[in-house]
């Protein structure tokens, strides 16, 4: 017994020390130093290059591939878009805003892109997807901190290791710290070329959905933080193909229960019907993301709108 | 309880050291106690079914011992065997069955809203063969239902096995008072955190690509289907032999040695050997229970292909109750039925570009059959075979995500290098016989398991043999 003890010991004492070490050197001389990717490097990017910018992007892809920053010039100042692929829920989000304050980075504005399918209620409900992409900032977010306990004490284990915080995303990194071209100067913004050429079947039925208490609390923090830090937010609902992802009821509803709780500024173009110039096949990429083409044109028209809100404040 | 839980870890560190400070009678209880409360986990009360067919086949047995009529005999056997299938039948296939009634439009019948009892095919199947075996009177009959608890529940294997036969594992459980050396604690392990490293960076890893795909089939090429078949090929490999590894590694650091249940089958040479070096502990209980009871090879060459096609078709449903599976086992089947009728054996070329050919030949055959074992209906796999076949259109192959797909096939690799490189010539413990070998076990067991940490997948899911 006496050896297998010994062996246990020195088995988890060596993965302890070698977790620790390959954490520092990683952390250190790779992932602080990538500055592209959506495993970290388009945070990092906007923690150390884009301090000092002035309005910021939140979202999803829907964000990242449709909302241009030069188009947005209500704000006269530079922006930069931190919209995330794959992620973008508004847990993300929630932790994301508490990360951009901790890195005294104070926008004077945020445009958060929301849907209102992300606040739906589901009976199985995997938070894990929204908060993970961020475990590399662990220790820098009392939010992301909080999130990661919900999920368990099994998390809470697994985290116990530095490096399970690069858990999926360590090949990501190498590779995008490699691509050392891509550091030059950007905003963020990802335009998707091509256009949707294929029939797609558009549900139009709506759903009774009821709020998830959880996203909704974010919501409410990140706008509570907004007021706090006297940073200007801006909710938007963008449109999607054929109204595939409107339904607006639901929609109707969400911002009704916003707008009860907060006073801020939404702007709700999810009815592709109110954007003309956005109906045709030749501004989307898919059902629920502009290319380059209608990205322009959207940016411009929520620009537009920008201004309006902007100037019934002045 | 899965084996890739905080919680199996938590609950096999407490019964190792409470099993190796037990002995006899008090490891005995230990081990009943410790396989009910992992069993459980699941559903607590299915473990009544498990006492139930355990019940059954112990007093069958029984009574087959102690009958002097081979009448007498024959009729403790059957009371075991139909009662243990007829539970069986119950939870897997009296939907499967209801089904099939209505659709030949004779009725009406409601399904039966239930779970499948967890691991139910593998334990019917061991049961099963106990008292097979007891019947040939190739092994005693054990009077004492603790130990033949144990054969049966035994925590490591009961879920997904391998299936144990009685003759290895009922004299390990009988003694139960053996020490536990640190070279089997040290070779379990090693097998269990290589087991760990299949299932949860590779299987795991393998099944977004895999599920993303087949879940949305009609939006995806002929290209994407054929790679999402290639990786579903390696999932099932990575997932079912990854937890045999991890059944045997928990089971040998407790001091038990259960049998292999795979043997590098993607490396083999034809059908025939594939069927020898995957899932091994149920090929071999098909042959033995199955095949050679419908007389195998002695009654012609007709009936053994009959016969060869009859094992294969009850093996596929074994799997699942689903004519999918019943199509998979009845192509494996046929492979074998052809490979007889042309008279392959089973032979080691030298030519390594033959070997080659060969392998390939089978991989691509038994690729075939796995869309039907992944497909949820057949419909789905009809689909799915017609885009693979004529559906060639590589613009439209999407990889869904380079770089998650490059991290599966650098695992892949890693995987492929050290099980043909290392583990094909040397076994875990021929390994830990070199100078320094526990040294080597230890420090890849270090790698394996920051590799795990680095790239499992944290939210992988049950094993897929679990459903069966």
């Amino acid at each position: 017994m006496k050896k297998i003890l010994i062996f246990i010991a020195c088995f988890f004492l060596l993965i302890f020390l070698l977790d620790r070490s390959i954490n520092f050197v990683f952390e250190k001389y790779i992932f602080s130093k990538t500055f592209s990717g959506e495993s970290g490097g388009n945070t990092n990017y906007l923690f150390k290059k884009k301090k000092d910018v002035k309005f910021i992007i939140l979202g999803s892809s829907r964000a990242k591939n449709m909302i241009n920053p030069a188009f947005i010039t209500a704000f006269n100042t530079e922006g930069y878009n931190a919209g995330i692929n794959g992620v973008g829920g508004i847990l993300y989000m929630n932790a994301l805003v508490d990360l951009i304050l901790h890195n005294n980075t104070k926008p004077d504005y945020i445009v958060l892109q929301t849907d209102e399918r992300d606040y739906r209620y589901k009976k199985v409900n995997s938070y894990n997807a929204q908060i993970t992409p961020l475990y590399p900032y662990l220790n820098d977010s009392k939010v992301l901190q909080q999130y990661a306990a919900s999920l368990g004490y099994q998390e809470k284990l697994k985290l116990q290791f530095k490096l399970y915080r690069y858990n999926g995303k360590f090949y990501n990194i190498i590779t995008n710290y490699l691509k050392k071209d891509k550091n030059k100067e950007k905003d963020g913004y990802t335009p998707l070329k091509g256009t949707m050429n294929k029939e797609i079947d558009i549900d139009t039925v709506e759903i009774e959905t009821r709020l998830d208490p959880l996203k909704l609390a974010a919501l409410d923090n990140i706008i509570n933080v907004c007021k706090e830090n006297k940073i200007k937010l801006f909710i938007v609902f963008p449109p999607s193909y054929q109204n595939g992802l409107y339904k607006e009821k639901n929609l109707n509803n969400l911002i009704n229960v916003i707008s009860s709780r907060h006073d801020v500024d939404v702007i709700n173009m999810a009815n592709v019907n109110n954007l003309k110039d956005l109906q045709e096949n030749i501004n989307w990429k898919d059902d629920a993301h502009l290319n380059y083409i209608g990205s322009d044109k959207f940016s411009q028209y929520l620009n537009d709108s920008i201004k309006i809100k902007l100037s019934t404040i002045h | 309880m899965l084996f890739n839980s905080i919680v199996f870890l938590i609950f096999f560190t407490v019964t190792f050291f409470l099993f190796y400070f037990l002995n006899g009678t008090g490891r005995k209880i230990l081990l009943f106690v410790a396989s009910s409360i992992f069993y459980m986990w699941f559903i607590p009360v299915y473990v009544l079914i498990l006492y139930l067919t355990i019940l059954i086949d112990y007093f069958s047995a029984i009574g087959i011992e102690n009958s002097t009529s081979s009448k007498a005999k024959k009729r403790h056997l059957l009371t075991g065997i139909i009662n243990t299938c007829l539970v069986l039948f119950v939870f897997k296939y009296y939907n499967f069955f209801i089904d099939n009634y209505n659709f030949l439009g004779s009725g009406h019948l409601k399904h039966w809203e239930v779970i499948l009892p967890i691991g139910l095919s593998f334990h019917v199947f061991q049961s099963l063969s106990y008292v097979i075996e007891v019947y040939r009177g190739n092994i005693k009959a054990e009077r004492n239902l603790l130990v033949y608890s144990n054969f049966v529940m035994m925590f490591p294997q009961l879920v997904a096995g391998p299936i144990e036969r009685a003759s290895n594992l009922l004299p390990q459980l009988k003694k139960c008072d053996h020490k536990i050396q640190y070279s089997d604690f040290m070779i379990g392990f090693s097998r269990f955190i290589w087991g760990l490293f299949k299932k949860v960076v590779v299987a795991d890893t393998a099944s977004i690509y895999v599920d993303a795909v087949y879940n949305n089939y009609t939006h995806h090429s002929g290209p994407t289907l054929i790679l999402a078949t290639l990786l579903f090929a390696v999932q099932i490999y990575c997932d079912f032999s990854g937890y045999s590894d991890m059944a045997i590694g928990v089971a040998r650091m407790m001091g038990f040695r259960f049998k292999e249940n795979f043997a590098l089958p993607y490396f083999s040479k034809s059908v025939t050997e594939f069927w020898r070096r995957w899932h091994m502990s149920l090929s071999s209980w098909l042959r033995d229970y199955l095949y050679i009871s419908f007389g195998g090879s002695r009654k012609g060459k007709f009936r053994t292909y009959i016969n060869l096609m009859l094992t294969m078709l009850i093996g596929g449903l074994w799997h699942g109750a689903s004519w999918n599976f019943v199509i998979w086992g009845g192509l494996n089947g046929l492979y074998l039925s052809v490979e007889k009728a042309l008279g392959v054996v089973v032979t080691n070329p030298r030519n390594i570009l033959i070997k080659l050919a060969k392998s390939s030949l089978v991989f691509i055959l038994i690729c075939f059959t796995w869309v039907f074992f992944r497909a949820a209906t057949f419909s789905q796999a009809n689909v799915i075979i017609h885009k693979m076949i004529l559906d060639h259109q590589w613009s439209h192959f999407n990889p869904l995500n380079t770089n998650m797909l490059a991290s599966v096939f650098a695992s892949i690799g890693i995987m492929l290098v050290t099980e043909y490189a290392v583990l094909r010539k040397k076994s875990f413990d021929s390994i830990y016989s070199l100078k320094r070998g526990g040294l080597w076990l230890a420090a890849s067991s270090v790698l394996f398991f920051l590799y795990i940490i680095l790239f499992g997948n944290s939210e992988g899911g049950q094993f897929i043999y679990f459903q069966f």
